[in-house]
């Protein structure tokens, strides 16, 4: 099991929870987050590459 | 040049001087008169306008300083001259005997019941209370014993006692009683110099004449002091000489040049009444002048608990019956009376130490026609001497608070840093590597346990050795013993010597202030310092229990079992190194930002200044010839940068990580800095849409504009926001020299951290459990040091999740965070759950 969160350039990024077989595949997922508002990175493990993602929400809202 | 400096006097003045020096890659030599540092800081109960407790303030910052590897303490010892030229001097001292070798005495106290010759007034305490010919001289740092020669009768008559040695030679198994010392002159190497001798209270014959020496219960201030004091004569029950406590106090303010006899009083009878809610107390003074705002609220403060405060003049006193004094004065020219009063405190006018002039004249340096230290004929800056290297700061220039003496403490670390510069990092030792047992968290516990007495403190109320014989019966303690004064490291580095331990178990006083220094001899016995857990025997039981010994030692048994439970768990952990970025930023070109960015340029340290005047001359054009003088040195410095016509944009990032955007005509530049300064004058209009950096920083001002930072007479240059710091107009409203002075201490603040390569932090911080964070943010509005962010990620389905990220470098681990989540997901490191539960199941089981 891939750790749940990853330490990229001093920030805190959380595994998207899917391994994927191809860094096209993917690079192409990290793509779509990216246009989503959130920062993505990939890492690759021996089984396959991990999708990392994080957005910082500053308006907070308690329910 | 040398980089090291020579600091004389340990108040709070040389001591804030010490510390902010060899945090800028200082060596310091602090020499100190009296046996012990401290100054008057540590001998007074309360400070004015915090109201905070003296010693509890300044306990922590003497153990720091007497445990720092570059600073080396020469106490009991006087600057004899001082020769050689700024950079290169040459420092001749006296040290006098103590007739106890300090490096072999451990502060057991063993030789005090032995000496026959007791009775001996206790000079630190101005006379009250009684010691024996060998003592401490006060209860701070170093302790080290000392053993008087006009009361010892070995020293006077070259026998003592029957046998051939004297009792407190047969008492003492370290052969640390030396009756051969002789006062030595040793001679220092030093770049620069800092004098922060202080003040002291001037007894004249106008004290006689209201009484003072003539009259019983007709004290100074000082002497009130050390009765309202906790560690003083009388443990901090004020009491007359009969031994009665007194309820009606008036204080007669004999010094209204400035405002610090006048709030020196205000404090005393706060003091008083905040003990004895019954008491009446009477502030006599002739109109004294107060200035600041802080001083204004104390005093409204006093009103409000009933302190009266009588304006008066020809104030004149008679002996009363049963002790008391009548005191009677003019008002307006109309006479009136007190009614008698139990005690009578004069607070005098405050001269230059005793020493300062003897100082000035061994060193050749000159002083003003009040004894305090000058500088040259044409030169302004208040914190220079007539002689170049040669600074001063605190009362030793005029007298002051607390307050006031440390931020000048810090300008004048700046200046001497400014000098050094070339020479930074060359004096100083590195910190010793840390070399660990290689211990794991699953190892099974081994714990050595030790016990102290700290004095009569906890060993003259505790059955101590049942205690002891207690604590080994818990699980996994394998060794327990006792100690006269474990602080000094002897005991524990013993037991650790057997290399058989993997837990460290701390019965003694308080970890508030003594917990680094037992962390200190922890690591030194090759154990991580987060393998350590301290137990309060001495607030927690002796002290709150004092008339209950059998349940105080009940008590002590349960903490300790609770702390067993706890160190078990605990778990070994690394310092977070948190890299820097080698700049500073300040903001505002009033003359203390220009101050502050020419002290870090002159220290070789980059800055950028940010101004929105169009131009330096349109910055010059309403400062004085001084300024004007500072702000062309600034402009021919390489290595500062100033923007004007330019405000600042958006700010974020964290100690020692900032990054800042300009915004110039040109267009925007973004700086990584270090360390941030706001010296804006409080009339600076709210930051524009370019960017707020009050909001980005977390910064807050009072209703009166000026900035508010963080509580306490020792930090008015910090804010809550750690690495942003204040000076000058943008927190209270100055003169342009104390300005400048500002501006420079904030200097040392900044240079304190860049000119470090990395900050070392805690690893006590919060860890998010990820698993079980849902991102509900509770956690967030209660954290004080705004380090959780939450944040949005996404899963393979296109769902979203939240969680929240901290901030090593911002958390402080006070736990807001682990106490507001409803999912047990964030927890500080050493503080689990199961930690903590541990320590309260263990509460119920029977001693």
């Amino acid at each position: 099991m891939p750790l749940l969160t990853a330490k990229i350039d001093g920030k805190k990024f959380m595994w998207d929870n899917f391994m994927y077989s191809s860094e096209a595949e993917a690079k192409e997922k990290i793509a779509a987050y990216e246009k989503d508002g959130f920062e993505a990175a990939c890492l690759t493990e021996a089984e396959g590459y991990l999708v990392y993602t994080r957005k910082v929400i500053t308006e907070i809202t308690l329910e | 040049m040398n980089g090291s400096v020579l600091v004389v006097g340990a108040g709070p003045a040389g001591m804030r001087a010490s510390s902010e020096l060899v945090d800028q890659g200082f060596k310091v030599f602090l020499v100190e008169e009296k046996p012990t540092i401290g100054g008057k800081m540590a001998q007074i109960d309360k400070m004015f306008p915090s109201n905070e407790c003296s010693s509890c303030t300044i306990m922590p910052k003497m153990l720091e300083i007497a445990n720092d590897p570059n600073i080396n303490i020469i106490a009991f010892s006087e600057v004899q001259s001082i020769t050689g030229k700024p950079g290169d001097f040459k420092v001749k001292v006296l040290k006098k005997p103590r007739y106890v070798d300090p490096m072999r005495c451990n502060a057991c106290t063993d030789c005090f019941p032995v000496c026959p010759a007791g009775g001996v007034p206790m000079a630190y305490n101005l006379g009250r209370g009684a010691s024996k010919a060998i003592s401490f001289y006060s209860p701070f740092p170093p302790r080290k014993a000392l053993i008087h020669p006009e009361k010892c009768n070995y020293l006077l008559s070259g026998k003592c006692g029957d046998l051939e040695q004297p009792p407190c030679v047969q008492a003492c198994e370290r052969r640390a009683i030396d009756f051969s010392q002789k006062p030595v002159t040793g001679e220092l190497h030093v770049g620069a110099v800092i004098i922060a001798t202080g003040s002291d209270e001037l007894h004249t014959d106008r004290l006689t004449e209201y009484g003072y020496g003539k009259i019983p219960n007709v004290l100074t201030s000082l002497e009130y002091e050390r009765l309202l004091s906790g560690l003083g004569p009388t443990g901090g029950v004020v009491k007359r000489d009969d031994g009665t406590a007194p309820q009606t106090v008036a204080w007669y303010v004999m010094d209204n040049a400035s405002s610090i006899g006048f709030m020196t009083a205000v404090t005393e009878a706060m003091g008083t009444v905040e003990k004895n809610s019954n008491a009446s107390v009477w502030v006599l003074h002739e109109n004294t002048h107060i200035s600041r705002e802080t001083y204004s609220d104390f005093i409204q403060k006093a009103q409000e608990a009933n302190v009266e405060f009588v304006p008066a003049d020809a104030v004149s006193t008679t002996e009363g019956n049963d002790g008391n004094i009548n005191i009677s004065y003019q008002t307006a020219g109309r006479k009136s009376q007190l009614a008698d009063v139990n005690m009578f405190v004069l607070v005098p006018t405050l001269a230059p130490s005793e020493s300062a002039q003897k100082l000035a004249h061994n060193i050749g340096v000159q002083l003003n026609p009040w004894g305090f230290f000058d500088k040259q004929s044409g030169d302004t800056h208040p914190i220079h001497t007539s002689r170049e290297g040669i600074f001063v700061c605190g009362s030793a220039l005029e007298p002051k608070g607390i307050d006031d003496a440390v931020t000048q403490a810090c300008a004048a670390a700046s200046h001497a840093a400014a000098l050094l510069s070339k020479a930074r990092g060359t004096a100083v030792v590195p910190p010793p590597e840390k070399k660990y047992l290689p211990i794991t968290s699953e190892d099974e516990p081994s714990i050595a346990a030790l016990i102290c007495k700290c004095g009569p403190n906890i060993g003259g109320l505790l059955d101590i050795n049942e205690l002891a014989e207690y604590t080994a019966s818990l699980p996994y303690v394998h060794q327990v013993e006792l100690t006269p004064f474990g602080c000094d490291g002897v005991k524990i580095r013993e037991m650790l010597r057997s290399k058989a331990f993997n837990r460290v178990l701390v019965g003694g006083c308080s970890p508030k202030t003594h917990e680094e220094v037992f962390a200190i001899h922890t690591e030194g016995g090759g154990i991580n310092r987060y393998l350590m857990e301290m137990v309060n025997l001495r607030n927690h039981c002796t002290w709150v229990h004092s008339k209950d010994p059998k349940e105080a030692t009940e008590k002590a048994k349960t903490l300790m079992r609770m702390g067993a439970r706890r160190v078990a768990l605990q778990e070994p952990l690394e310092d977070i190194h948190i890299p820097v970025s080698p700049a500073a930023l300040v903001i505002g070109g009033t003359p203390s930002g220009v101050a502050c960015a020419l002290k870090l340029a002159q220290a070789d340290l980059r800055v950028y200044l940010v101004e929105k005047e169009s131009g330096l001359n349109a910055v010059k054009a309403n400062q004085s010839k001084f300024v004007s003088r500072l702000i062309d040195a600034l402009a021919k410095l390489d290595n500062a940068r100033i923007f004007t016509g330019s405000e600042l944009g958006a700010v974020q990032g964290y100690l020692g990580n900032f990054n800042a955007e300009i915004i110039t005509v040109d267009g925007k530049e973004e700086i990584e800095i270090g360390s941030i300064v706001i010296a804006t004058d409080q009339n600076m209009a709210a930051p524009s849409d370019n960017g707020n950096y009050e909001t980005q920083l977390f910064l807050k001002r009072g209703e009166n504009k000026f900035f508010v930072g963080m509580l306490g007479n020792l930090n008015p240059l910090d804010f809550n926001t750690a690495g942003v710091f204040k000076c000058g107009p943008a927190r209270m409203e100055m003169g342009v020299l104390d300005a400048i002075m500002d501006g420079e201490g904030a200097a040392s603040r900044v240079a304190g951290i860049i000119s470090k390569t990395e900050l070392i932090k805690s690893p006590i911080i919060s860890v998010v459990v990820d698993g079980k964070c849902d991102g509900c943010a509770y956690c967030i509005e209660p954290c004080p040091a705004h380090a959780v962010t939450l944040i949005e990620y996404m899963q393979h389905d296109g769902t979203k999740k939240k969680t929240v990220e901290i901030n090593d470098a911002l958390c402080l681990g006070c736990g807001n965070c682990m106490a507001t989540c409803p999912k047990d997901a964030v927890y500080v490191q050493n503080f689990k759950p199961e930690q903590i539960m541990e320590m309260v199941h263990s509460v119920s089981e029977e001693a």
